[in-house]
């Protein structure tokens, strides 16, 4: 008995330790002791106490430190709270079911949030009861529009959607590819989620035009979704048999599983194009990244809720005609500077129909539909 | 040629891990423990290791830091592995849900841990372990570019581990003592033997080895850690099972589900198996569907170890 009593006061000691260590750590009914452990950063940086002003949900399929997604937008919140003196604070449900999702943003409301960051499209059926049952707070949602039960768009005032050309930035990089040189390409999406979809799209009509202005005949691309966003000795694998069969560069769209096929490429002297963020200082391999400018969009959202001019009730597309989408850090042989500035120009302005010819994810069911003449595509299921 | 050497060296990267932990996981349930807990302990492990690695590579850097961080990676495991032992020895508590307990508080504590000291819960690091070729032995025909070539250390460690575990199990009056306190701890605490200690023995040389595994899975397969090893704790029990709880077997069980493994990860990269024709999924399938058929059709010995599972009061019978 005297040991049982021993053990429960060591483990509220080392509780109350930790506790110590996470000042904010009891600020919020997080949904688990890892947003515990997360609220201990953002609180020490900001001033203001209580819970988060600005709260950012992301799905539990991805991480925030996931080097592109998740972290493009966290860092434009954190620099727009830390420049404001307001709160901020990110919330990640355990499951992504439409009860966790929504609880977590019951979590967050009660905790003080007053603008809802929503990032992912596993949130696309629980953002249409959240915008609903809280009209006083302001959402923006990324990549995906509220759904209801009915299949309907649910657009209420208080709510932006937005989304991005991704498939603008991945025709940059497959064309820039081809044009570099490369022949045989590769596509490593993650869950095939809308955004990924147009991420590699727009890759394989990148390359597909290229191929067609060259001429060429041995451009080849393998194309696959693994279905998660995981680092594992899977997608590693998956990455390093492709390099080992002759493919020259991978362009991976999958957050935090990146770094799999960074560790591929390292070892078997292949290249790779990174995603969403630059993510070029994770690995010399990169030779650039198709980025979509999360941080920058999220800060002028949050610029334009604080002054008052925030228009919500409608979805917004970022292109290259907004400066919405790019390549980040290009580091190739051949491809300039002066002919990646002509390319971006001629999709901004939609010179001879170019990036209106781009497919998107509702184009096609399958890569295997895109009406491809030059380059042969091998689609791994 | 060079498609077998591929095969191989990406099916080290499946097994050796699989094969540390596995091996673990055997001295915990040999000695009467069970410990479900694997996972958990991996991903300490880890932590532990690469927060080190992270520290110290501005230092050091190849086969010293990888000896150092394998030093810290076992001395980590072996202090988290002290709860489940403590709540399963002394407080005498069900050994599944302490396990689970373990892997549940390790993913949070390892994304606490890191963003507290570095402020990110993704800990980077530079590659420097692989070994591009051992002069001399890498001459030798065939073996030198299969285990002389573009190999990490932590693949002999493994090797090691096994043969070690091999010779306590059955060479030494330990192992003797350590399986008779899994089969019928009452025998040797009639003899004066201390079955609370050699427990603890068994579940600190679990946890060891699983924190290692930890760090030798997560080598190879990544440019970072963020706080999973995707359920390969859990992966290594099947091993450990399918190998039914013996040093040899479980060798090649887990070169078994490596090689399967592989096979479903890299069919789409090797012209050959493109050519079968045969659909993805069933690659997948394969090392799933092949375990549930041999413990189905498997012998009566893959019961385990009796005792596991069990508390034992000292002096009652």
């Amino acid at each position: 008995m005297k040991k049982k009593v021993f053990t429960v006061l060591s483990l509220v000691v080392v509780f109350a330790f930790l506790s110590a260590c996470a000042p904010q750590a009891t600020a919020t009914a997080a949904a688990s002791a890892e947003e515990a452990a997360e609220e201990a950063a953002p609180a020490a940086a900001s001033e203001t106490t209580g819970g988060g002003d600005i709260a950012l949900l992301i799905s539990a399929a991805g991480t925030l430190d996931d080097r592109a997604f998740n972290q493009g937008c966290w860092t434009g919140v954190k620099k727009f709270g830390d420049e404001n003196g307001l709160s901020y604070m990110y919330y990640q449900p355990v499951e992504d079911t439409v009860e966790a999702q929504v609880t977590l943003c019951d979590t967050a409301v009660k905790a003080g949030a007053k603008f809802i960051i929503i990032n992912s499209d596993q949130f696309k059926a629980a953002a249409s009861e959240m915008v609903t049952a809280y009209p006083d707070v302001t959402f923006i949602i990324f990549d995906t529009v509220p759904i209801d039960e009915d299949g309907n768009q649910v657009l209420t005032p208080n709510v932006l959607a937005i989304q991005f050309a991704e498939q603008q930035s991945t025709f940059l990089a497959g064309y820039a590819a081809v044009k570099d040189g490369y022949r045989k390409l590769g596509f490593m999406g993650g869950m095939a989620v809308p955004a990924v979809v147009r991420f590699g799209y727009g890759f394989v009509w990148g390359i597909e035009t290229a191929c067609k202005e060259l001429g060429l005949d041995d451009v080849e691309i393998m194309y696959n979704y693994s279905g998660d966003f995981k680092p594992t000795p899977e997608n590693q694998a998956r990455a390093a048999s492709w390099f080992q069969g002759g493919t020259e560069i991978i362009h991976v769209a999958a957050g935090p599983m990146g770094a799999s096929v960074f560790a591929a490429a390292e070892q078997n002297n292949g290249v790779v194009i990174g995603v969403d963020s630059d993510q070029s200082a994770e690995s010399p391999t990169i030779i650039t990244s198709a980025i979509k400018d999360l941080e920058t969009v999220t800060y002028n959202s949050l610029q334009a809720w604080q002054d008052g001019t925030f228009e919500g009730g409608k979805i917004v597309l970022y292109t290259a005609k907004e400066n919405g989408v790019a390549l980040a850090s290009m580091k190739f042989k051949n491809f300039t500077q002066a002919e990646y500035d002509d390319l971006y120009q001629r999709l901004a302005d939609d010179v001879d129909g170019i990036s209106a010819a781009i497919p998107t994810d509702t184009d096609y069911e399958s890569p295997e539909q895109i009406p491809l003449t030059c380059a042969k595509l091998t689609y791994v299921q | 040629m060079d498609t077998i050497t591929f095969i191989f060296h990406q099916m080290l990267n499946f097994s050796i891990p699989l094969l540390i932990v596995a091996l673990g996981g055997m001295f915990s349930s040999r000695c009467g423990i069970t410990n479900i807990g694997l996972d958990g302990i991996m991903i300490i492990g880890a932590l532990a290791s690469f927060m080190f690695i992270r520290y110290a590579e501005s230092y050091i850097t190849g086969q010293t830091l990888l000896l150092l961080a394998v030093l810290v990676s076992i001395v980590s495991g072996m202090i988290f592995s002290l709860l489940h032992a403590f709540a399963s020895i002394n407080l005498k508590a069900n050994q599944i849900i302490s396990g689970q307990a373990l892997n549940m508080i390790a993913p949070a504590f390892s994304v606490f841990v890191a963003r507290l000291f570095i402020g990110d819960s993704i800990i980077s690091f530079k590659n420097t372990f692989m070994i591009e070729e051992i002069p001399f032995l890498s001459q030798i025909p065939i073996l030198g570019d299969l285990l002389f070539k573009n190999i990490y250390l932590t693949t002999y460690l493994g090797l090691l581990v096994l043969w070690i575990s091999h010779f306590i199990l059955y060479k030494t009056k330990f192992g003797l003592r350590l399986r008779a306190c899994g089969e019928y701890p009452q025998a040797p605490d009639s003899v004066g033997i201390d079955v609370q200690k050699i427990r603890y023995i068994g579940v600190l040389i679990s946890g060891g080895l699983s924190g290692l595994g930890g760090l030798v899975f997560v080598l190879p397969n990544s440019t970072n850690f963020n706080g999973t090893v995707s359920g390969y704790g859990f992966l290594a029990l099947a091993v450990m099972i399918l190998g039914q709880w013996q040093p040899s077997k479980i060798f090649f069980a887990s070169l078994f589900f490596g090689t399967l493994k592989t096979m479903s990860a890299i069919y789409s990269g090797i012209p050959f198996f493109n050519t079968l024709g045969i659909p993805g999924n069933y690659y997948k399938l394969m090392p799933y569907l092949i375990t549930v058929i041999v413990l189905i059709l498997g012998p009566k010995s893959l019961a385990g170890p009796k005792a596991e599972g069990l508390p034992f009061e000292k002096g009652m019978s």
